[in-house]
């Protein structure tokens, strides 16, 4: 299966938001079950609460479609290390999504 | 290395026992005071804690009684009563013995006291029967919201939908909140929709935050102001006590319940081996978002404790004041080398030498400075021993009396505050028994029926002032003057008046007290508080309002190590003034008459030359230096023949000779060997106005 890859910008907050949902949703809507998607984080340099939620719809969406999904970048390197704090079902934001394997950023 | 354990333990007993007094004190004023009484209950714990650890087993057991009873008050919400503040007080003196002299320690008040201790922890006989003048029989509820030291919050915050729209970013009002303490934060994403149907715009959001701070209910109300009535906020203050257990951690199953979680439900998930929150979740269909609440509870509370640890273990280390006695002798002979250092250098024309000494120079400066701070000790230290003596004093005389302390804050080297105890002691006895009226006097004279005795302590310059008030009777100088006669202390032809009489009292021997009460001793005199305060190098006076009251006046130098000096010289001779005297200086030719008064800016100032004082007969030079100097409200013109400038000096002390030498506090080694005089501004001052150099 082919999968796909987005990299998502570097200002990824509420101004980008809706395009973000736009490539969002064409991935789903483009992969079959059991396929990929990376999203690359290693260029984001702005983010906000909206990308955090926009983040658990894509897991939840990728969830029903059976759907993975892999973070490809350091995310303690980028400013979602900024919501660390975030704890979502007792777990650690990252943690949380579990279908988001952390891996290391292809440099 | 188990001596210095034990030495070390016992250090950290003392100031425990000293942090109980001072909370129970605070106790019998504000008995519903709960962040005192869990203080209180604190260091008990932590003494039985330690003392078993170090073999102290009748320390262990005992404080394990008094914590007992302190522990039935705190758990069930009752304030605390006048007779459990005694009996604590008082044990808290009985540990003190059994750390101090155990053989000293008499069983029988151990049983007396463990028998009253038993009885307020209701494992005795019924209240009534130990006392029914208690005064306050019927137990008063602590008030939830008594000003304490930590507060913890749980907020709740659910921001509009269209909270970005609005241009909230509602991440940094959280992060604004986390500024206020430690923080624990949770963010719930369950509202968020599938990805198909968000509305990126729309925020579904909303954290869950445990705030432990000292700001209160109010500062984190500002945060959300803008937010009132758009969106959804929840504050609620949370006891300690649902999660802490003093400075334990709570375990998830005492947190449970106090969720209304049944605690047989409880009990059956303990018996499994498997995490309790699991079982209750998974076997027993506990509610999941109670537990994990209560997860989010402990771990906060976790983190708080180990942040307070560490911040306790970060600010804070143990010298033995003797290591910072032998850095400071050190740091005092680096400084005499290095003024010798400073001289020598001047006799050659490197530069790079001059630099390196410049250099050496400057961090000899700070080194002094840094270690002289290491010395220092806020004051309150000493005087917060004071409220217990006054309270035991209220109680002995039967007075009411009251402690007034202000600039508890200010520093002070702590060999000084060392010597200072006594006096003061007798300072505070002698306001209290002396100074101030019975009760019925007092109402008589038109006063309140309480007194106050006020301890003031302040900065001026290298001394510290300490003022022992009090709202009393003030000096009878008619009476002093007559037992001075009497005693013949004074002739009785003398014509001694005004302030002068009030002096009368720090004469060896004197006591106008008609008879020799145990609470200010035999009469043994304020000339022993004197001589005290003379040989720190201070001076004491007394100043009196008939039916007014006293003011005792202690000044004292603020170190007794290192100063910052002026170097002067008058004839062959070389004197050190203590730089923060010194007010200015002015060249000026030397007057053919010896002169009593300058005028400078228009103001009059008592003069007097270095030559008159120390008898100099070397010929004078027809210029002269005056340097004025400043002691509190006086200010005296020195003249000199040359002054050679800043010289930051070791103080050395001249022990005996010093008594016979009006003006001189104590001598320096010079760069080049020589000694200079450390010139004392506040004798020179007071015996100017009494010529007593004549």
């Amino acid at each position: 299966m082919l999968d796909i890859s987005i990299n998502v910008p570097e200002d990824s907050g509420i101004n980008s938001a809706a395009e973000l949902k736009k490539v969002f949703l064409n991935a789903i809507n483009s992969q079959k079950p059991d396929s990929e998607i990376v999203l690359d984080i290693s260029k984001i340099k702005a983010i906000d609460s909206s990308f955090i939620q926009l983040l658990a719809a894509l897991k939840k969406q990728a969830e029903l479609n059976g759907i993975s999904i892999k973070i490809l970048g350091h995310w303690e390197e980028t400013p979602l290390a900024d919501f660390r704090y975030c704890e979502v079902d007792g777990k650690s934001l990252m943690q949380n999504f579990s279908l988001i394997t952390i891996t290391g950023a292809y440099k | 290395m188990k001596d210095k354990l034990v030495e070390t333990f016992l250090e950290e007993a003392h100031e425990l026992l000293d942090g109980l007094e001072e909370q129970l004190l605070i106790l019998e004023k504000k008995p519903s005071d709960r962040e005192a009484m869990n203080a209180a209950f604190r260091a008990l714990h932590s003494i039985k804690g330690s003392a078993s650890m170090f073999g102290f087993d009748e320390v262990g057991t005992f404080a394990h009684e008094v914590e007992a009873a302190l522990d039935y008050f705190r758990s069930t919400g009752q304030a605390a009563t006048a007779e459990l503040s005694d009996v604590v007080l008082r044990s808290r003196d009985y540990l003190r013995l059994l750390l101090e002299t155990p053989e000293l320690a008499a069983p029988e008040e151990r049983e007396e006291l463990i028998s009253i201790l038993l009885i307020l922890a209701g494992k005795g006989p019924k209240k009534t029967e130990l006392s029914n003048t208690t005064p306050q029989n019927k137990p008063e509820k602590i008030n939830d919201f008594s000003p304490s030291y930590f507060n913890s919050f749980k907020i709740k915050f659910t921001p509009s939908k269209d909270a970005y729209h609005r241009g909230v970013k509602p991440e940094s009002l959280i992060k604004e909140l986390c500024a206020l303490g430690k923080a624990s934060v949770q963010c719930d994403c369950n509202a968020v929709p599938l990805l198909t149907k968000l509305d990126p715009e729309s925020c579904y959001l909303s954290w869950n935050v445990l705030l432990t701070t000292s700001s209160g209910i109010e500062d984190i109300k500002d945060i959300f102001i803008f937010e009132e009535g758009s969106s959804e906020i929840q504050i609620e203050e949370i006891s300690h006590d649902d999660i802490l257990d003093g400075y334990d951690v709570r375990k998830l199953g005492e947190i449970l319940t106090s969720k209304q979680l049944p605690g047989e439900t409880i009990a059956r998930a303990l018996s499994k081996q498997k995490p309790i929150g699991e079982i209750l979740v998974e076997e027993l269909g506990a509610p999941k978002d109670i537990i994990e609440s209560a997860l989010f509870e402990q771990r906060h509370a976790r983190e708080v404790v180990q942040a307070a640890k560490e911040e306790t273990e970060r600010k804070t280390i143990r010298i033995r004041s003797e290591k910072l006695d032998a850095l400071l002798n050190l740091v005092g002979e680096l400084v005499t080398i290095q003024a010798q250092l400073s001289q020598t250098v001047k006799d050659y024309s490197d530069r790079h030498l001059h630099g390196i000494s410049d250099y050496v120079k400057r961090l000899a400066g700070e080194l002094r400075t840094t270690s002289m701070e290491l010395r220092l000790v806020p004051i309150d230290s000493l005087f917060a021993k004071f409220k217990r003596l006054t309270r035991d004093l209220s109680k002995n005389l039967g007075k009411t009396l009251t402690l007034k302390i202000e600039g508890g804050e200010t520093e002070i080297d702590k060999s000084v505050i060392d010597i200072l105890n006594d006096p003061l002691v007798h300072l505070v006895r002698n306001a209290a028994d002396h100074g101030l009226e019975t009760k019925s006097e007092r109402l008589a004279a038109g006063k309140p029926e309480e007194g106050t005795i006020s301890m003031k302590a302040q900065h001026a310059g290298a001394f510290v002032r300490i003022i022992v008030s009090d709202d009393g009777k003030g000096l009878n100088r008619e009476k002093i003057l007559k037992k001075a006669i009497a005693k013949g202390i004074v002739s009785s032809d003398s014509q001694i008046q005004g302030e002068d009489i009030d002096q009368l009292i720090f004469q060896p021997g004197f006591s106008t007290s008609e008879q020799v009460s145990s609470v200010s001793g035999r009469g043994v005199g304020l000339d022993v508080v004197k001589t005290a305060i003379d040989q720190l190098g201070g001076s004491l006076s007394v100043k009196s309002t008939l039916n007014k009251g006293t003011d005792f006046i202690l000044d004292i130098p603020l170190t007794l190590a290192i100063i910052d000096g002026f170097l002067v010289r008058s004839g062959s001779r070389m004197f050190v003034i203590p730089l923060s005297s010194v007010d200015s200086c002015f060249e000026r030719d030397r007057p053919l008459q010896e002169e009593r008064l300058i005028v400078k800016d228009k103001e009059f100032i008592p003069y007097v030359s270095a030559r008159r004082i120390f008898s100099s007969d070397e010929t004078a030079p027809s210029r002269e230096e005056v340097v004025i100097v400043s002691v509190f409200e006086s200010k005296l013109a020195l003249g000199f023949d040359q002054i050679i400038g800043g010289y930051q000096t070791v103080i050395k002390p001249i022990g005996e000779i010093a008594r016979y030498t009006n003006g001189v506090s104590g001598a320096a080694i010079l760069a080049d060997g020589g000694i200079a005089l450390i010139i004392d501004v506040a004798s020179l001052a007071k015996a100017h106005k009494t010529q007593a150099y004549l």
